[in-house]
């Protein structure tokens, strides 16, 4: 009876890297939909750019799908934590200082994330205050609007160059790992070199929709591999055992 | 003292000081403060009570700083149950600390607004006053935001004290319970703006969850089977 529990502990212990690796890459992906969503294409569709009267009637014309666009971002920000911690556990046996800071930079630019979607929020409150805002005229009103939402982009902005340093980070752990393929190590950083271009955010856009594009397939490819293979196990605790 | 009893208890003595000092900045200062839908009302209270606006942002920023130890001293007393979970129990707690700190800017940036320093002569009296509320409304736009966090860390937490073994499985479901509580009124705030203070006092009882642990760590601490019990 106890032995036959070992054996099952052992089997839960075995299987725990490939399936948190299968987690993180659920994580993932949920991050990259709503965090896409709801920072990039509910802005993308209202926000008519230098243009403060259209924005704020694009807003109010669409007021819960602008909400929704920051619950969504919101969640976006729930997932990313979740997939930033998990991939810290995983890479922990290739260079566990190296995974720590990762995980560091992670959270920083979760939280600038957060912060960004805060800004999302100003516009209701303008456009909802009433009688508070009656020393502003309309126009002044809708280009408050637009300043908050012009923070949020920027804010955005920032959040990406500190993911560039996360992805450049993890791909190199992935070269360094025995367990996942190394190409993927080589588009990830490739990934996060793209999203660093934001670092300067001229040339961030100066250089779009070329560095997101180059960005998709270390991102696309790390999802789907984590999803589909997660990671090979027997490898995983033998460089982890070679840590120790 | 058995090790893990210990750390229950400090565990249990830091959530009370961050228990005993939250309400003050959360609700006590903006109560007497904040005179909602009257901008200049809410300018003339700020202002004349400039010194305790000043220690509600102080006590905010303390605050957060007392959840991190409150994770850091959790992770201690649970990181032996699960790693993983705990370590994403700490996880949530830094995001919500780092939204909480980054919030505190909106307060300061509506006590400068109402001061009016010469540089913003340029604005009407009416006008600062409206751009000031519109900060303090962001600022507790941003406490919602966060409701989203102070909910999310609860799960991970409630789940270690089901699994943990030194303390009580009703308490680690109603910390789970809780954390959904935190996330509906959250997004109660985002979409039912008007709903939200109903469903803040019909939450209550789930947030006493909250409550509840903190006083089982700090009074009984960590039921620890003894080394003579566990042997045999």
């Amino acid at each position: 009876m106890s032995t036959s529990r070992v054996a099952i502990t052992q089997r839960i212990a075995e299987a725990s890297p490939r399936f948190k690796a299968r987690i993180a890459g659920v994580f993932e992906l949920l991050e990259a939909l709503t965090s896409g969503f709801g920072q990039v294409i509910v802005p993308g569709m209202l926000v008519v750019s230098g243009n403060a009267a259209a924005t704020a009637a694009n807003i109010l014309a669409h007021g819960s799908l602008f909400r929704f666009s920051i619950l969504a971002a919101l969640i976006g920000v729930v997932c990313h934590i979740a997939w930033v911690f998990l991939f810290y556990e995983l890479f922990k046996p290739v260079n566990r200082s190296l995974s720590l800071l990762a995980a560091f930079l992670g959270f920083v630019a979760i939280a600038i994330q957060a912060s960004s979607s805060l800004f999302q929020v100003a516009p209701l409150i303008v456009m909802e205050a009433g009688k508070s805002f009656s020393a502003f005229n309309v126009e002044q009103l809708q280009a408050l609007t637009l300043i908050f939402l012009r923070f949020s982009a920027r804010a955005f902005n920032t959040y990406l160059a500190f993911f560039g340093i996360w992805c450049v980070l993890i791909g190199y752990l992935i070269l360094n790992s025995t367990f996942m393929p190394r190409i993927i190590g080589v588009l990830e950083a490739v990934a996060g070199l793209c999203w660093l271009t934001f670092l300067w955010p001229p040339l961030g856009h100066f250089l779009s929709p070329y560095n997101q594009i180059l960005s998709g397939p270390g991102e696309i490819s790390l999802t789907l591999w984590l999803l589909v293979k997660g990671v090979n196990s027997e490898r995983w605790q033998e460089q982890s055992l070679l840590g120790r | 003292m058995h090790p893990t009893d210990k750390a229950a208890r400090v565990a249990g003595a830091v959530y009370l000081s961050l228990v005993l000092t939250a309400p003050f900045s959360l609700l006590y200062v903006p109560g007497k403060l904040i005179v909602r839908g009257n901008a200049a009302a809410t300018a003339d209270n700020i202002l004349a009570h400039e010194t305790l606006f000043r220690l509600a942002i102080l006590a905010d920023l303390v605050g957060q700083v007392i959840f991190i130890c409150l994770a850091i001293a959790l992770y201690r007393l649970l990181s032996g149950v699960n790693k993983t979970w705990a370590g994403l129990m700490v996880a949530f707690v830094l995001a919500s600390a780092a939204v909480g700190f980054f919030n505190t800017l909106n307060d300061i940036a509506a006590l400068i607004l109402f001061r009016g320093a010469d540089f913003l002569a340029v604005f009407d009296k009416p006008q600062r006053d409206a751009l000031g509320m519109l900060f303090i409304r962001l600022h507790s736009q941003g406490i919602f935001i966060d409701e989203m966090f102070w909910g999310l860390w609860l799960f991970p937490f409630g789940l270690l004290v089901f699994r943990s073994g030194f303390l009580p499985r009703f308490i680690g479901v109603w910390l789970m319970i809780n954390c959904f509580g935190y996330v509906v009124l959250s997004i109660t705030a985002l979409f039912f703006p008007a709903c939200y203070e109903a469903a803040f006092r019909m939450a209550q009882p789930v947030l006493f969850g909250e409550l509840a642990i903190m006083l089982w760590l700090l009074i009984k601490g960590a039921k620890v089977p003894s080394a003579a019990a566990a042997a045999s």
